[in-house]
């Protein structure tokens, strides 16, 4: 099962942590893991390499944890794409829980 | 740039486990006295699952089909028509 947590704060999304296994074919084969892996994967580097907004991306066994930077002022204009494209991903793992309910779950955490 | 490998959340390769990797204690079956040895009544000379050695002159099979020998002697193994074969004992000259 693969886990997407979604961290919220004063209901912004800042951040968030996928990890697991989907489990739903071999390797090689496993579609549910290739388009969570390809969904991370864009939105990551659309936040740090397109959009250029600080964010520390961190990379573990079978985990992906990104954050964006929080300047503590009021969010600029790139927090708040920051926050956009991470609702997007949000949204988008929501649509691919439903089709693999067996396989990816969504949790939304208040930090 | 984050570069992940489209199987990143998936199981790794591999990782699959077998249903095989099960074997019983070995029986130590064949020969225990070889041809032209000299043998003492009782002493076991073949053990075995089965006939594949038939019991010949002076020995004697038991219930786990081990062929033992019967009298004092000298082991022979011989042929019993056409492909089989049975040990005996002769006693010594």
């Amino acid at each position: 099962m693969i886990t997407a947590e979604f961290y919220l704060q004063e209901e912004k999304l800042i951040g968030f942590s996928v990890r697991g296994h989907a489990g739903f074919a071999d390797f090689g084969r496993d579609i549910a893991c290739a388009s969570v892996t390809s969904a991370v994967e864009m939105a990551a580097n659309g936040i740090t390499e397109i959009l250029k907004i600080p964010a520390a991306v961190e990379l573990f066994e079978n985990e992906v944890k990104l954050l964006l930077s929080q300047s503590g002022k009021e969010p600029g204009e790139s927090s708040r794409e920051g926050f956009a494209f991470i609702q997007a991903l949000r949204l988008h793992l929501e649509l691919l829980a439903r089709e693999f309910p067996e396989n990816i779950r969504i949790i939304d955490l208040e930090v | 740039m984050l570069r992940l490998s489209m199987q990143f959340f998936a199981h790794k390769k591999g990782v699959g486990s077998t249903k095989n990797g099960r074997d019983s204690e070995s029986k130590r079956l064949g020969a225990k006295r070889a041809d032209g040895q000299f043998v003492l009544a009782g002493n076991i000379l073949y053990k075995q699952r089965g006939t594949h050695i038939h019991p010949g002159e002076n020995v004697g099979r038991g219930s786990d089909d081990s062929l033992f020998a019967k009298i004092d002697g000298i082991v022979k193994y011989e042929r019993m028509g056409r492909d089989r074969k049975k040990v005996s004992v002769y006693a010594q000259q």
